[in-house]
């Protein structure tokens, strides 16, 4: 990949992230996956899914399923409190719940403000997240929302 | 009279007055009596010889019988003649003669012619006028310097005074060559005598001296007591010897036993002075220990009561403490219900807090809602977009204030549940200080009480102190007198060792007592010697054989 490549890709990047907080880290979203931001609450509990799929939201009738993205990212479990926000995203032409510790501003990211994800071995599986978005001398993971779920796991989800 | 003889003067002199002064008086009055005797018998012989010559006179005058006056006449005068021619031949001693007066002084017959028939010789000597008036006897006179022995006769039938006479001289002629024989003889007898007597004392004052002279060897010389007088004879001398050797032999017992018993009494005031000594230099330190003793418990006194009024201002001051602590106690329960106020205070707020940063976050989620709204709307929702920012930076900044003063409240809270933390140990310390000043005044109180019985101990103890002290005062100075004694002790000991040493004894004298220890000797010396068998077994650890000592002097 040249580095021309590589400066398209950014500069496709370009624009407003809404940007939260996850077990301590700060990530990225593209302002325009988002739906809605609603405060946690109550879940109606689906038996027998994967852990990470931690219910049904009922958002003004519409049945949306909630991820916890802590869980997915194999974080360690925080209980939720006032400030635990849900995030309603749409994923592939689905409307997905996704919880998160904090949200916490909307940050537009510059071609000069992102770099590339970093890449590891095959085993590691990094390829959701779109670029590192540098802010106050601090990195913001940018995840590519589209490829946060895999595809079984979006069955599962689609099968909820 | 002070003047002193030497024995030998004395016997000489007493030899003098034994041989010479009886010789010499015996002398005189035979000289006397021979004398006297010759005087009697040159009487005796002039008045025989007178006598005798009258007797012839008378014979011849009473033979003449004629009684013839003529004749008778004639014959008187013959006899007359015939008795002076008679008278002539008469000589007594050498120059002795007869005279012839008549009573009326007429001279009949002088050996000298020219006085005959004349009375010259009466009218010129005295004597003669004595003679003629005394006409018998003896008659005593003095003419011409010279003594004379007369006798007279008188024959009344012739008118005769016969008389004869001698010059004392000559009767006494012989007595003196008597005299001066005697007197010889007195004189050799005398220088016989000297002689006799100088050589008898001599040899009396030899013996004597010979004894002298041991003894004064003895005595200044070596002293040496094992030596003995020489016993040449068996008379007093020899008595003398003998007796004085024996003398000698008991005064060498008794000498090498006072020897032996002074070195003892010397080695024993010397342990007795050492002993002293300690014990002086033990009473002295006992002495000073019992003063500091006292002066200690002097201290000890002024502490304790020190200890005692000090404990009753603890015990005042403990009180004092309580009633702060209890002070401190309610100031603290005040401290802990304001506190408590605080707090709820402060928890209040809390939720109000709780309720802004509730608020804050729906806003900030309305904004970004909005923001994502904006975002869709694109560069339609531009202005919206920046009000909706405008809206989050508020919605932040409150939660931030309501955060911090969440955080404030917090701290507050955290440091207020200190505070009570705090409060509630002060209380608990407070209550434990309380509980501990009451112990502290319960200790004091004891003290106090512990003092005061010290102090009666103190007291008793002082007293003891003190009676310690006279007696250790009193065993001083009879252990000084005890010192002083044993050193005047030791040293007349030393002095009689000293004196006793000059002495030499025999090495079996000093044997023989170790050996008169067997059993079966006599008794009074077997009684002795156990003093000894005693003293020398006392001695025997000190000094393994003291007679070796002896023999060294």
């Amino acid at each position: 990949m040249g580095e021309a490549n590589n400066n398209k890709a950014m500069q496709d990047m370009e624009g407003q992230y809404i940007t939260f907080e996850l077990g301590g880290e700060t990530y990225g979203i593209a302002i325009l996956k988002l739906i809605e931001i609603i405060g946690f609450r109550e879940l109606t509990k689906i038996p027998n899914v994967p852990s990470f799929i931690k219910g049904i939201l009922n958002l003004r009738g519409a049945a949306i399923p909630v991820i916890d993205l802590r869980e997915h990212f194999h974080l360690q479990n925080v209980n939720y409190d006032s400030f635990t926000v849900i995030m309603i995203l749409k994923i592939s032409a689905r409307t997905i719940g996704l919880i998160v510790d904090n949200v916490k501003d909307v940050v537009a990211f510059t071609q000069d403000q992102l770099r590339p994800a970093p890449r590891f071995n095959s085993q590691i599986k990094t390829d959701f997240i779109k670029a590192m978005g540098e802010k106050d001398d601090k990195f913001v993971i940018l995840l590519d929302i589209d490829r946060l779920l895999s595809d079984e796991e979006l069955n599962v989800v689609d099968g909820v | 009279m002070n003047i002193r003889f030497r024995l030998k003067e004395k016997l000489i002199i007493l030899f003098l007055a034994m041989g010479i002064i009886p010789l010499v008086i015996v002398t005189v009055w035979g000289m006397h009596r021979a004398k006297a005797q010759l005087e009697n018998q040159a009487k005796m012989y002039l008045m025989a010889e007178a006598k005798g010559f009258a007797k012839v006179v008378q014979i011849g005058y009473n033979s003449i019988n004629s009684k013839i006056d003529l004749v008778r006449e004639q014959l008187v005068k013959n006899l007359e003649q015939n008795m002076i021619k008679a008278a002539a031949k008469e000589r007594y001693f050498k120059t002795g003669y007869l005279a012839i007066f008549s009573s009326n002084g007429m001279c009949l017959y002088y050996p000298k012619d020219e006085y005959k028939g004349s009375m010259q010789l009466y009218n010129k000597y005295n004597y003669i006028r004595d003679a003629v008036l005394q006409r018998q006897g003896f008659l005593n006179y003095e003419s011409g310097g010279e003594e004379y022995i007369g006798y007279l006769v008188y024959n009344k039938d012739l008118d005769w005074i016969m008389f004869a006479t001698a010059p004392r001289k000559e009767v006494f002629e012989e007595n003196r060559v008597l005299k001066k024989q005697l007197y010889t003889f007195t004189v050799m007898v005398g220088i016989l005598i000297v002689i006799v007597g100088y050589l008898f004392s001599r040899a009396i004052i030899k013996r004597i001296n010979v004894v002298t002279q041991s003894m004064k060897g003895i005595a200044e010389g070596k002293a040496d007591l094992s030596m003995r007088l020489p016993v040449l004879s068996e008379d007093e001398i020899g008595d003398l010897g003998h007796w004085f050797n024996i003398f000698m032999e008991n005064l060498e017992d008794v000498i090498s036993k006072v020897k032996e018993a002074a070195i003892q009494v010397s080695t024993a005031t010397d342990e007795v002075s050492t002993g002293a000594q300690g014990l002086s230099q033990s009473s002295q330190e006992e002495a000073s220990a019992v003063e500091e003793i006292a002066a200690t418990i002097e201290e000890m006194t002024s502490s304790i009561k020190e200890n005692a009024s000090n404990a009753t201002q603890g015990k005042e001051k403990a009180k004092n403490a309580v009633d702060v602590a209890n002070h401190g106690g309610s100031v603290v329960s005040e401290t802990q219900e304001a506190m408590n106020a605080i707090s709820e205070a402060s928890k209040k707020i809390g939720d109000i807090i709780n309720t802004v940063n509730e608020v804050a976050f729906q806003t900030n989620l309305l904004a970004l809602n909005a923001a994502v709204e904006a975002a869709r709307a694109g560069e339609h929702g531009k202005g919206f977009a920046v009000v909706a920012e405008e809206v989050r930076n508020l919605a932040r900044r409150s939660a931030d204030a309501a955060g911090q003063i969440k955080d404030l409240i917090e701290d507050t809270v955290s440091k207020i549940s200190i505070g009570d933390e705090m409060v509630k140990k002060t209380e608990g310390s407070l209550k434990e200080i309380i509980s501990r000043i009451e112990e502290v005044s319960q200790t004091m109180d004891e003290i106090a009480a512990a003092s005061s019985e010290q102090a009666r101990g103190i007291d008793e103890l002082n007293r003891a102190i003190a009676q310690i002290d006279s007696s250790t005062q009193e065993n001083a100075s009879t252990i000084e007198q005890l010192a002083s004694t044993a050193d005047s002790l030791s040293n007349e000991a030393r002095e009689l060792e000293e004196t006793v040493i000059g002495f030499k004894v025999s090495k079996h004298k000093m044997n023989g007592i170790k050996t008169e220890n067997k059993p079966g000797s006599d008794k009074p010396q077997k009684k002795a010697n156990n003093n000894y068998d005693n003293i020398n077994s006392m001695n025997k650890n000190t000094m393994d054989d003291p007679l070796d000592e002896f023999e060294e002097f």
